[in-house]
């Protein structure tokens, strides 16, 4: 399992630019999630890659060796595609077999390998079907055992999980991990699900408009994002964000006055999670306090989400970790610590924590 | 809802009565001697009105009518199996290169105003470029004219059903190892079986019944059945037991072929 180095990789296709100078290094045998939005340029990475595309500039390493211009074949990579690709006029035995039938191995030989795969993969029972005779979950394994098959040390899979139940996401990321560690391939996924970041949460790259704008596992993103979209993807429901002027000077509300230092064109963030009902009266300098209306309840299975109308943009939303029946119209006063905020400047780069504040290391 | 299914089903009746009532004429005709056919009002129930006779069959075999069967078979054959390969490759460029510099809308669009051009508009020069050549009344020339014409709606056919192949099944292929021509004869054609089925079916079909280029492009050498129907009449009288008995004839071919590829032809059809 080589380590894969991408340097200075680019590319264009109709006029955009669906990746910008991408620079990254996937360490060997690793479980590695490429996440970002729709349209990001995950699947323009993984396809170059795969060697399906070619970078209009930069250079693709596997350990020390280029392999930007290699064949799909050449290298040792596989990818597993979003729609499975599965040839619908073969059975499932033959869509595994397909690529040992490029290769030496004799009748054999490619059965016992088919269905050695095939049992890891528990779909042995499943290899007279055809394609359409088969289940979501089903027609994802087969697509990684014929990706897996041929002796590939990379597979990378492009939304592995979009198309498959709830029930069965969970399943088959459990197979991922099993597999991973068995095999000791590297198993490269893209996706724009962030739990499926939650779920494989060590080897974490984002993209965002074609580059990498944050590399690391899930707690320092979750913690220290790099950037307000990072901020805003990672998370149950997505961070409140305003300018720190609205914040600033609304009436009514107690600032801590390590705030009241923050450049107001600087925009605060917190997650509704960091966000508490508040009950007491009095001041707390390590809190912001804000007051206001309940505009909607939404209760999600054991939780609650308020939306709270505190006199600002938009409705502030507070993530309460069990069911809390609150009317619309009710008065509610909430707190956020100072420490959880998030301070980004006016163009969503991530300036610091809450707790830098109070040292005194963010000020105008 | 009841009303307007009744209403569809009360539809679907009168069309199926102006295509099948015409049918029955024919077959009917076939069934007659000439005397019966000119009788007014006319005799249209068998056994009751007339008796049937296979008069105008006999007729038929000792005529050239059989020659002319097997040169419309033979003709519209080649002319499809030459038409299909090209189409083939063609409607695999239309599809799975659209970035490339001469496909856009254009092209496309040129290469089918071959098919929307009345035949009658261009017979005439065709018929005068094979007499320069010294190549009217051949073989060679009927297939050739008929190829040519029938790739436009090959084409337009084919491009459809290899737009419904994902791209990415192909990718897979080309991830598993296999080179261009093995990918087409290996996925591509296999996946696409009915579609081919069914173009060829349709190409097929259309040059059977072809007439116009039978006529011009044919002399007394080559002789389609549909070039062939017009000649048959005996003084001033039109055979039209004789002519009813080629057309039961005619429609044999196309009924075996619509009854094998029926689903196919549905699917074009319906645009699936």
């Amino acid at each position: 399992m080589p380590k894969i180095r991408l340097v200075n990789i680019n590319k264009k296709y109709e006029g955009l630019h669906l990746l910008k100078n991408v620079n990254l290094e996937i360490p060997n045998n690793t479980l590695f999630v490429i996440l970002g939005p729709p349209r990001s340029g995950k699947t323009a990475l993984g396809r170059i890659l795969a060697g399906l595309e070619l970078p209009d500039s930069g250079s693709i390493f596997f350990d020390d060796e280029d392999v930007t211009y290699k064949g799909p074949n050449q290298r040792n990579v596989s990818l597993v595609f979003q729609d499975f690709a599965l040839y619908p006029h073969l059975t499932a035995y033959d869509n595994i077999a397909s690529s040992l039938l490029k290769s030496r191995l004799t009748k054999e030989e490619i059965r016992k390998r088919v269905k050695e795969f095939a049992e890891y993969l528990k779909i042995d029972h499943r290899l007279t079907h055809y394609p359409s005779e088969l289940s979501g979950g089903e027609k994802q394994r087969v697509a990684i055992a014929r990706a897996l098959v041929r002796g590939a040390q990379i597979i990378i899979l492009d939304e592995p999980f979009v198309r498959l139940d709830y029930k069965v996401r969970e399943d088959m990321r459990a197979q991922l991990y099993r597999l991973h560690r068995d095999l000791g391939v590297t198993v490269i996924i893209l996706s724009s699900d962030h739990m499926d970041a939650m779920a494989f949460p060590d080897n974490i790259a984002f993209m965002l408009e074609g580059e990498i704008i944050q590399v690391g596992n899930l707690d320092a993103m979750y913690e220290q994002p790099t950037n307000l979209s990072i901020a805003k993807y990672l998370g149950l429901v997505e961070m409140n964000v305003f300018p720190a002027k609205s914040i600033l000077d609304l009436k009514g509300t107690e600032i801590p006055r390590s705030l009241s230092m923050l450049d107001g064109t600087m925009l605060i963030g917190f997650r509704p999670e960091h966000v508490t009902l508040h009950y007491e009266n009095t001041l707390k300098p390590d809190k912001i306090i804000l007051a206001g209306k309940v505009k909607i309840t939404e209760i999600v299975g054991s939780e609650t989400i308020v939306h709270l109308d505190a006199g600002l943009l938009e409705p502030v939303k507070v993530l309460i970790s069990m069911i809390v029946r609150k009317t619309p119209g009710e008065a509610v006063r909430v707190a956020v610590d100072v420490k959880d905020i998030y301070v980004f400047d006016a163009k969503g780069k991530f300036v610091g924590r809450g707790g830098d504040l109070i040292g005194g290391d963010i000020a105008r | 809802m009841r009303v307007i299914r009744m209403l569809g089903y009360l539809g679907l009746i009168i069309y199926g009565l102006f295509i099948l009532g015409p049918l029955y004429v024919m077959i009917v005709t076939s069934l007659k001697n000439i005397n019966d056919v000119f009788s007014i009002p006319p005799k249209l129930l068998p056994f009751v009105d007339f008796q049937p006779t296979m008069e105008a069959f006999e007729f038929v075999a000792n005529t050239r009518v059989l020659y002319a069967f097997l040169t419309s078979l033979g003709v519209a054959t080649a002319a499809t199996a030459i038409a299909v390969i090209p189409s083939l490759l063609a409607a695999y460029g239309f599809s799975r290169y659209k970035k490339a510099a001469m496909n856009d809308e254009r092209s496309f669009f040129i290469l089918l105003t071959l098919r929307m051009t009345p035949p009658f508009a261009v017979v005439l020069p065709i018929f005068l470029y094979w007499n320069l050549f010294k190549l009217y009344d051949t073989y060679f020339a009927l297939v050739w004219t008929y190829s040519v014409f029938s790739v436009p709606l090959a084409v337009w056919l084919l491009k459809g059903f290899m737009d419904g192949i994902p791209l990415s099944i192909e990718e897979a292929a080309k991830l598993d190892g296999y080179t261009f021509m093995e990918r087409l004869r290996k996925f591509i054609i296999p996946v696409l079986g009915p579609g081919i089925a069914a173009t060829i079916a349709l190409v097929w079909l259309f040059l059977w019944n072809e007439f116009l280029f039978a006529l011009k492009l044919g002399g007394s050498n080559v002789i389609t059945y549909t070039s062939y129907l017009p000649q048959l009449r005996v003084g001033q009288r039109i055979m039209w037991n004789v002519l009813g008995a080629i057309g039961v004839l005619g429609a044999i071919p196309p009924l075996i072929i619509f009854l094998i590829f029926r689903k196919q032809i549905i699917r074009v059809y319906l645009g699936r």
